[in-house]
């Protein structure tokens, strides 16, 4: 920790001392004296693996040799005027500071009798090209999602929003690995109190490294037991820059091909971008269709347990009569069924998730097959249960948050085990806990169920209906 | 303990109140007999399950029908769960099939159980059986089908021909306490059909109540007439034919009632309803060439269809109130509602008033379609 805090001597071959002690055993560090004469030494230092050193060499150094033979003269400051040419100079006073430079894709001139270094950006790794959404998938949006290098993601906000409202806040989390976090936001759109609140809990984050922004999420979400995710993730930048629009901010970090998005509510976790692209009529379709699989997914294997072991009097005589035959012969209880059925739907969406992607499908197929129907054949569940359970696993898929799909999916367990318990009213005993739950929920201060605004009730209506794009109040749900 | 945790789940099986659908037999109808002399019920179920236990497909449900006796319905019913071994349930039960002897004899001692049991739904039908109930019961349909089903299909054909009518336990119940007004309910029967055939069972005509009693059979013709005069929802949807004219040209057509007023007032003193009815009627069959084309024609047809109802609605009042002498119509609840005074001063006679009370109708036809084949006049004429 001490060393981090030493000033740059004005001794070029003491820093680079410096340096090489801090990355001690990394062979990677390259230092190059490429001063003419021994009075005013320059030396460059990087990690060649980290910086693109074709370009140094075919540019940079080049330059440099080209002006000292033009000027004929070969100390260190011409050196340091040349590097001022050919790209924007960082002047570092710390050699902790200088440390953290090279290992971020920098290179750093040493130059004597001078008590800075000075250092030039010049990433050389190789990232991933931008492609299709894989999650988000969509028929008539932009077709880009983010990747894993911040730059690549920032720029692609950026060119989205020419304004200079666009507001950035820039993090270093990780004490290890040092990765660069941009909190954007609108400065016109955002409520302030929401923007002080997440400054400081990015403040309090710490971690050794960060790998993906999940853990960010952990960090700054309001209720860490909850099984909800309070935080809304998404691939696609065009979803970002709506979102910025609504006076939301966002959270991208070095490394992960997600942006988080602050505050959000359970409604627009419902709410996938491609219904701003789709004519509103089907947008709103699929609204209440999303609503009515939620609902199926939460409760469906439930409710049915619950009226075939308790509420027989609630099924039609000619459903009933249905049910009647198809469950003779059927050694298990109802409920028995269902969580064999569910763990084994569970067990085959997991297995054809982990499998490559060749073999998932197969797998998907054969399991079909094989619970499905040779299940109902050799009379171990019955068909109506199938179908339940093909309804709800299929309903679940619907829901556009996959995190809050995820946690769905888990509270349909103990939905199921309520119902088997005492009915109907164990399912509603359960789902006002749920509401409970959801209603104590905050996501940065804004309440998670929260469709009503203050801005009047056309702007709440919009957040269940979506008006046509010219009727849309703007700044909330425009696109 | 986490273990432990786990195995909870299948202990919610061991539930008692839990009722697995595999261990069911629906009761999906029920005869009620008594024997006056011995002073004994007598209740037969008519079951259904699924027979086969193989699991290729789904199990066929069959029905069968079991009976117990027993002092009280209750005993009885119970007395039914030594014969049947799978748990009863009530809930989907459809229709109360009453004996002759016991609706003539401990009607209230059966409308309190059916009203009394919890699982017994109050929209199933009850039906006054020809004869024993159980007998009924064990009529296989023609087509094969479950019991049930096939009584079910003829009470929805009720409102294709109004000659059977349909109350459900709730409507009993409502108007059995009233000592003023009757109503009728359903009647089953076996249907006479040639020798070689087998039985069926046939709704048609009905059973006439009368102070929490049954008192005597009515025929389909009559059973219409109470259909015609009920409430709107029974008439509304109802479609009835009627032949019109003498032999030599008769014609046959559909009707539906479209409007109903029932007008109660006291003249001189006296009660006295005049009714009147409006009718649509569209054409089904002519015995011969009717210049259709011409105005006077049709005006003249509607005009005989008008006497025609009204005759045949005055016939069957006129029984009610002489024959029968039942205010099956409910008559009686409307002076009750319209004129409490004088009401209250009448309804002491009520006895005596309703068979000699005047009842007018007017009916009201108009033909609003005369089918797909149009006769041109040329036609017409060339005959």
């Amino acid at each position: 920790m001490e060393d981090k805090q030493i000033p740059v001597q004005t001794s070029a071959a003491s820093n680079v001392l410096f340096i090489r002690q801090l990355f001690d055993q990394n062979e990677y560090l390259v230092v190059r004296d490429i001063s003419g004469t021994d009075n005013e030494r320059a030396i460059l230092v990087y990690i060649n693996v980290l910086i693109d050193e074709k370009a140094l060499n075919e540019f940079i150094i080049r330059k440099i040799s080209e002006d000292q033979s033009r000027l004929d003269q070969a100390s260190g400051g011409t050196i340091l005027d040349s590097l001022h040419t050919v790209g924007s100079v960082a002047s570092i006073p710390l050699i902790g500071d200088a440390a953290a430079f090279i290992a971020d894709a920098g290179i750093l001139l040493f130059v004597d009798n001078h008590s800075s270094a000075y250092g030039i950006k010049l990433p050389g790794y190789e990232t991933r090209a931008i492609e299709e959404p894989k999650i988000e998938v969509n028929v008539r949006g932009p077709r880009e999602s983010f990747i894993e290098d911040l730059h690549t993601n920032l720029s692609l906000i950026f060119r989205k929003l020419k304004t200079p409202d666009l507001k950035t806040i820039s993090y270093l989390v990780g004490t290890e690995s040092q990765t660069r976090v941009t909190l954007l936001y609108l400065e016109k759109k955002i409520d302030p109190d929401v923007l002080n609140e997440l400054k400081s809990r990015m403040d309090k984050i710490r971690l050794d490294i960060l790998i993906a922004n999940t853990q960010i999420e952990e960090w700054i979400q309001d209720n860490t037991w909850s099984p909800f995710p309070q935080v809304l993730n998404t691939e696609r930048p065009d979803r970002v820059v709506t979102a910025l629009n609504r006076g939301k901010a966002a959270i991208i970090s070095d490394g992960t091909p997600i942006a988080l998005i602050v505050p959000t509510t359970f409604f627009e976790m419902m709410h996938p971008s491609e219904d701003l692209y789709e004519r509103f009529y089907f947008a709103n379709f699929l609204r209440v269709l999303r609503l009515i699989t939620l609902f199926i997914s939460l409760f469906g294997p439930a409710l049915y347990i619950a009226v075939t072991t308790f509420h027989l009097e609630m099924i039609p005589t000619p459903l009933m009569m249905a049910f009647l035959s198809s469950k003779a012969g059927v050694p298990f209880p109802t409920f028995v069924e269902a969580i064999l059925m569910e763990v084994s739907f569970e067990i085959l969406r997991e297995a054809s998730l982990r499998l490559p992607r060749a073999v998932g499908q197969s797998v998907s197929i054969v399991g079909a097959l094989v619970i499905g129907e040779a299940a109902v054949q050799s009379g171990i569940v019955s068909r109506p249960m199938v179908i339940v359970v093909a309804t709800t696993g299929i309903a679940s898929f619907t829901i556009p948050a996959f995190s809050t799909a995820l946690s769905f999916r888990m509270l349909r367990f103990p939905f199921m085990l309520l119902a088997a318990y005492i009915g109907v009213l164990g399912i509603s005993l359960g789902f006002l806990a749920l509401l409970f739950h959801l209603c104590s929920l905050r996501s940065c201060g804004v309440p998670f169920l929260n469709p009503v605004s203050g801005k009047g009730w056309r702007a709440t209506l919009q957040q269940f209906i979506l008006p046509p794009a010219k009727y849309r109040i703007r700044n909330k749900g425009g696109s | 303990m986490l273990l432990l945790c786990l195995l909870l789940p299948l202990a919610a099986s061991c539930s008692p109140d839990v009722t697995e659908i595999s261990d069911l037999t629906l009761i999906m109808a029920v005869g009620i007999d008594y024997d006056e002399k011995t002073n004994r019920y007598t209740l037969s179920t008519y079951n259904v399950m699924p027979t086969s236990q193989s699991t290729e497909r789904s199990a066929k449900l069959t029905g069968w029908v079991v009976s117990a006796s027993g002092s009280s319905l209750l005993e009885t019913a119970r007395n039914l769960r030594g014969l049947v071994g799978n748990r009863m349930i009530w809930q989907h039960n459809k229709f109360a099939l009453i004996g002759e002897e016991a609706a003539r004899h401990s009607f209230y001692g059966i409308m309190d159980f059916l009203m009394r049991n919890r699982q017994v739904r109050l929209s199933s039908y009850l039906i006054v059986s020809e004869g024993k109930a159980s007998d009924k019961l064990n009529v296989r349909s023609a087509s094969g089908d479950l019991l049930s089903n096939d009584l079910l299909g003829k009470v929805r054909n009720e409102k294709e021909w109004g000659k059977s009518i349909m109350l459900s336990i709730q409507e009993v119940a409502n108007w059995q306490p009233d000592p003023y007004r009757g109503f009728v309910t359903g009647k089953v029967g076996i249907a006479s059909l040639p020798a070689d055939a087998k039985d069926e069972l046939s709704l048609g005509g009905g059973a006439v109540f009368d102070k929490g009693k049954f008192k005597q059979w009515i025929k389909g013709d009559d059973v219409l007439v109470v259909q015609l005069l009920s409430h709107k929802n029974r008439w509304r949807n109802m479609e009835f034919v009627v032949s019109v004219g003498e032999e030599a040209d008769r014609a046959t057509l559909f009707f539906k009632e479209v409007g109903q007023s029932i007008h109660t007032g006291f003249r001189n003193g006296r009660p006295c309803v005049d009714i009147a009815l409006s009718f649509t009627a569209t054409m089904g069959e002519i015995d011969r060439s009717l210049p259709l084309d011409n105005p006077a024609e049709i005006g003249k047809l509607e005009q005989s269809a008008s006497r025609e109802l009204e005759r045949r609605i005055d016939k069957s009042l006129a029984y009610f109130q002489h024959d029968v002498r039942t205010d099956v119509l409910g008559f009686s609840e409307l002076f009750a509602q319209r004129h409490p005074k004088h009401w209250a001063a009448a309804k002491a006679n009520w006895e005596d008033i309703y068979p000699t009370m005047p009842v007018n109708v007017h009916a009201d036809v108009k033909i609003d379609r005369l089918g797909m084949i149009q006769y041109s006049k040329g036609q017409s004429d060339g005959e």
